[in-house]
């Protein structure tokens, strides 16, 4: 089962994706802001990133460069995950290093689709 | 005398002894006197002593026949006693007998002197041969003396006795003689001294008037036109002095007149005013021309025949001013004889009249000279005699002529002039020239308002008294200065110099052009200002609705996901009634995010930051995902769904997604405001006068628009009545949104629409690349390009814009 590190501040969005994806078969960490999502990274090595950008203390882009820095995390795929609908949300994003980005509201399937391009699909499914 | 040409030089001597005519005369007249005086004397003196002559010979022949008696006698006897005794008396009672001496024919003598008597025998000087009486006046040989000698032959009874010779004394005889040449000398030299003398005097007399006139030609010549000849000789000297003096008052009236012309140059010349002095310059003229009114005719302009006018200044002689008001102006209506004049006029030809019935009501004679102004006919001079016929001379006309351009020529330089300071007074700018040292030489009105001075206070200072700066020197065009008032006050301006140069090129100085900017400025600095707040507000609207795209999504992003994960979990527990209602959950979210959307674009249009991917898309792909998305409400409102499409392969040009997103729009909008009726969708090529484009026509058989509100159609927010929001929902962003897309691809939406009969909304963009507006799409493209059939120019061009803009 891949794990994926969800990075979300907002407690209604994190517990709400959390929820859909473990039920779309995934095992999820979580983490409430950069600090915490680096570290997290650091010591679970989970299989992909799905990054807010707006977060306290360390924000998504600061979190992204240090892990994209750093060789033992830097070929985790991270997903910016951004309510930043304006122009240049996504440049900035990529920039920074992430790997795929996508808005809020999050529209599931397409998410998943992203992160299907990543993390092959396993036999294993949900039951 | 008559002057030798070339030699007048002569007449600097005025008074001189008279050589000429008077020696001349007088000469003549006393060569004749003598000659005369010679012819007589030489005709006199010979008779005079002829007479004396006679008078000796009588004498002698009277004392030869008183002797002849008493000798003859005394031949006969022989006796030659009584005859000496007779002699003897005679020589005694006569003191002039100097001898006589009778000599008989052999030379025998009897000679009786004052010696007394004696006998002797004579030579043949005695009794010559030739017996015939003779006398002369000559030295006899015997007494050596000269006398008068006188010889009769003797003869009696036809004998040819002798000779009987009487000599007279000739001292009386010589001193008739001498009387006879004194007197005569004594009168030739008192003729000759008073024929000299009178006719010296007569030539001075004939020659004197003619020296007179010499006097006041000499005069005259040398400038004293006031000189006349007093001559009354009632002779032909007098008329010629009288033709001379009428010339001389003609000169003196042409130099009089010629005067007043030179005076009208010196005062039009130095007046400011042609106005100002024009009264004076017609009183000397009309004096100098002994007329009684002079006057300035000026026409009225527009008249075809320019004969309307004013007399605008005149001088008339005293008197003349009753007669005048009375006297008709020179005017078509007035006189008819004026239409050719006036012709004459226009053609720049001198009029002069004359009236045998003037003198009261009119003038006897005038001249009239056109006056031009500036190549046109501006109106006449006009001299006018009220007292007498006269015949305007050649020196009086060409003087008239030479006055009226004068006049004609000021009128011209002070219009010319006038018209320069028109226009440096209109001038909003302050001008200001100096001369190559940049001194002052002269400013128009509105420098000196700008910077307080007066006229006088600036002319000839040093142009950096009024220019902080003064490098104002060449061309400079175009830049900003400081110009500084009296006060010191600083005046921005938009300077411009230029070299002032004559017409040989040779530098005369600098014209200033200085345009005050300070209000310019003030207005640039609030534009600045303006720009800047409207900029920070701007920026402040971007960073708001970024913030709020990004509030309003989270709590969405919780709305949506929630309710769509409780419907995931309705498939799979039994509470499957809760459904329809987080359906309707899920619906209001996805509108909300889509009225969020739709701001989001608005805003992002309106900061110039929509991008646009375009590229050449199928038609039919996107009326195929409209119909599709569209159809459930056209269903549901109960509307036909029409789609026209003749050619399935049509393409358009442009960002497929906002197309789609703007016709979407359309359709939607169109099923929204129609109730079991019918929309449609009709797709055409239009092929316009300058290119080739994508007609989709969205027409419906709805509620259709009042045409009051369809100026504010695209306007964003401004759904066009607020109760539709509440009936239809949708945020009155659509059609501002679509048409701003439609337009940023090159394109347009304009709608036709009736109230209650339907409306037609028609979108336009271009088929192919390259027809976009440049002008109204404030984007960057950074979707690939597909290039096609462009010139190498065009395709140059795009590249070098993608390069630009970061192609990806």
């Amino acid at each position: 089962m891949h794990r994926i590190l969800l990075v979300e501040d907002n407690e209604l969005s994190r517990d709400m994706l959390a929820r859909r994806l473990a039920r779309s078969g995934f095992a999820i960490l979580l983490a409430v802001d950069g600090q915490q999502a680096v570290e997290t990274v650091r010591q679970q090595k989970p299989d992909l990133v799905l990054m807010d950008m707006s977060l306290p203390s360390l924000d998504g882009w600061s979190a992204t460069r240090l892990l994209k820095a750093d060789p033992l995390t830097a070929n985790i795929p991270v997903i910016a995950l951004t309510a930043h609908a304006m122009i240049g949300d996504r440049e900035k994003a990529i920039e920074a290093g992430c790997d795929e980005f996508a808005t809020k509201p999050v529209d599931l399937p397409k998410l998943l689709e992203a992160i299907a391009k990543f993390l092959p699909v396993r036999v294993e499914t949900c039951s | 005398m008559i002057p030798a040409p070339g030699k007048t030089k002569r007449y600097s001597f005025p008074i001189r002894i008279p050589q000429g005519i008077t020696a001349r005369i007088s000469g003549l007249s006393w060569t004749i006197t003598l000659s005369t005086l010679l012819v007589f004397v030489a005709a006199s003196i010979p008779e005079q002593k002829r007479d004396l002559f006679d008078g000796l010979q009588s004498k002698a022949l009277s004392i030869s026949s008183s002797l002849h008696e008493v000798a003859s006698s005394s031949a006969v006897t022989a006796d030659y006693s009584s005859l000496v005794e007779h002699c003897v008396q005679v020589l005694a009672a006569d003191k002039a007998i100097e001898y006589l001496v009778a000599t008989k024919a052999d030379g025998f003598s009897i000679v009786i002197s004052r010696d007394g008597w004696r006998t002797e025998q004579l030579g043949s000087y005695w009794r010559p041969a030739e017996r015939s009486p003779h006398s002369a006046i000559t030295r006899v040989p015997l007494f050596n003396k000269r006398v008068f000698h006188f010889a009769v032959p003797l003869d009696y009874s036809s004998i040819q006795w002798g000779w009987i010779n009487v000599g007279l004394a000739l001292d009386a005889y010589d001193q008739s003689v001498g009387r006879i040449y004194t007197r005569t000398a004594i009168l030739a030299i008192l003729c000759v001294t008073v024929s000299l003398i009178a006719s010296v005097i007569y030539a001075r007399q004939l020659v004197r008037p003619i020296l007179g006139l010499q006097t006041v030609v000499g005069k005259l010549a040398e400038g004293d036109l006031s000189a006349r000849a007093s001559i009354h000789t009632r002779d032909e000297i007098e008329s010629l002095a009288q033709s001379f003096n009428s010339m001389a008052e003609s000169l003196a009236q042409r130099d009089r007149i010629l005067e007043s012309v030179r005076f009208a140059a010196q005062q039009f010349l130095s007046a400011a005013g042609w106005q100002t002095v024009i009264q004076d310059v017609l009183a000397k003229l009309g004096q100098s021309a002994q007329a009684s009114r002079a006057f300035v005719f000026e026409n009225h302009p527009g008249e075809e025949q320019g004969l309307v006018g004013t007399v605008r200044y005149q001088w008339t002689a005293p008197g003349l001013k009753e007669g005048l008001a009375a006297y008709p102006a020179y005017s078509r209506s007035s006189n008819s004889r004026w239409e050719p004049a006036a012709a004459s006029l226009r053609r720049g030809e001198v009029v002069s009249t004359q009236a045998p019935d003037g003198g009261e009501a009119g003038p006897c004679s005038s001249i009239l000279i056109p006056l031009e102004v500036a190549g046109e006919w501006f109106g006449f001079l006009g001299v006018e005699d009220w007292t007498r016929q006269r015949q305007w001379n050649h020196a009086e006309s060409d003087s008239f002529r030479a006055a009226s351009g004068i006049l004609g020529a000021s009128i011209t330089r002070q219009q010319a002039q006038e018209y320069v300071d028109n226009i440096l007074r209109s001038m909003d700018e302050s001008l200001i020239v100096t001369d190559p040292d940049l001194r002052i030489r002269r400013v128009n009105p509105r420098t000196l308002d700008l910077l307080d001075y007066r006229e006088e206070d600036l002319i000839g200072q040093h142009a950096g008294q009024v220019m902080r700066e003064s490098e104002g020197q060449g061309q400079t065009t175009g830049v900003e200065r400081i110009f500084r008032t009296r006060s010191g006050k600083n005046i921005p301006v938009l300077f411009s110099s230029a070299e002032l140069r004559n017409g040989l090129g040779l530098l005369e100085g600098y014209v200033w052009l200085g345009q005050d900017v300070t209000e310019l400025k003030r207005a640039q600095e609030e534009l600045v200002r303006a720009r800047d707040e409207a900029e920070q507000a701007n920026r402040s609207k971007s960073t708001f609705l970024a913030n709020m795209s990004h509030e309003l999504r989270t709590p969405l992003n919780a709305i949506i996901g929630y309710s769509q994960m409780l419907q995931e979990d309705c498939g799979l527990a039994p509470s499957a009634q809760f459904r329809p209602d987080l359906e309707k959950i899920e619906r209001s979210g996805h509108m909300l995010l889509g009225i969020i959307n739709d701001i989001l674009d608005l805003s992002k249009i309106e900061a110039g930051r929509m991008e646009l991917r375009l590229e050449t898309f199928s038609v039919a792909d996107v009326l195929r995902d409209v119909h599709g998305a569209v159809q459930p409400l056209a269903a549901q409102r109960g509307n036909l769904l029409e789609v026209v499409c003749p050619d399935a392969a049509c393409e358009g040009y442009g960002d497929v997604a906002k197309f789609r997103q703007s016709l979407l729009n359309l359709v939607n909008n169109a099923c929204k405001f129609t109730e079991n009726g019918k929309v449609s969708i009709a797709v055409r090529k239009v092929r316009g006068p300058q290119r080739t484009e994508l007609e989709v026509r969205v027409s419906d058989t709805g509620i259709g628009i009042d045409p009051n509100h369809l100026g504010k159609l695209f306007q964003p927010f401004s759904q066009v009545d607020g109760s539709a929001t509440r009936k239809y929902g949708g945020t009155g962003l659509g059609l501002a949104i679509s048409r701003k897309f439609c337009q940023m691809m090159g394109g347009d939406i304009t709608v036709k629409s009736e109230l209650g009969r339907g409306s037609e909304f028609s979108l336009r963009i271009p088929v192919t690349f390259g027809e976009m507006n440049a002008v109204d799409t404030p984007t960057t493209t950074t979707q690939r390009t597909q290039i096609v059939e462009m010139t190498p120019g065009e395709k140059e061009t795009v590249q070098h814009a993608s390069d630009l803009v970061g192609r990806r």
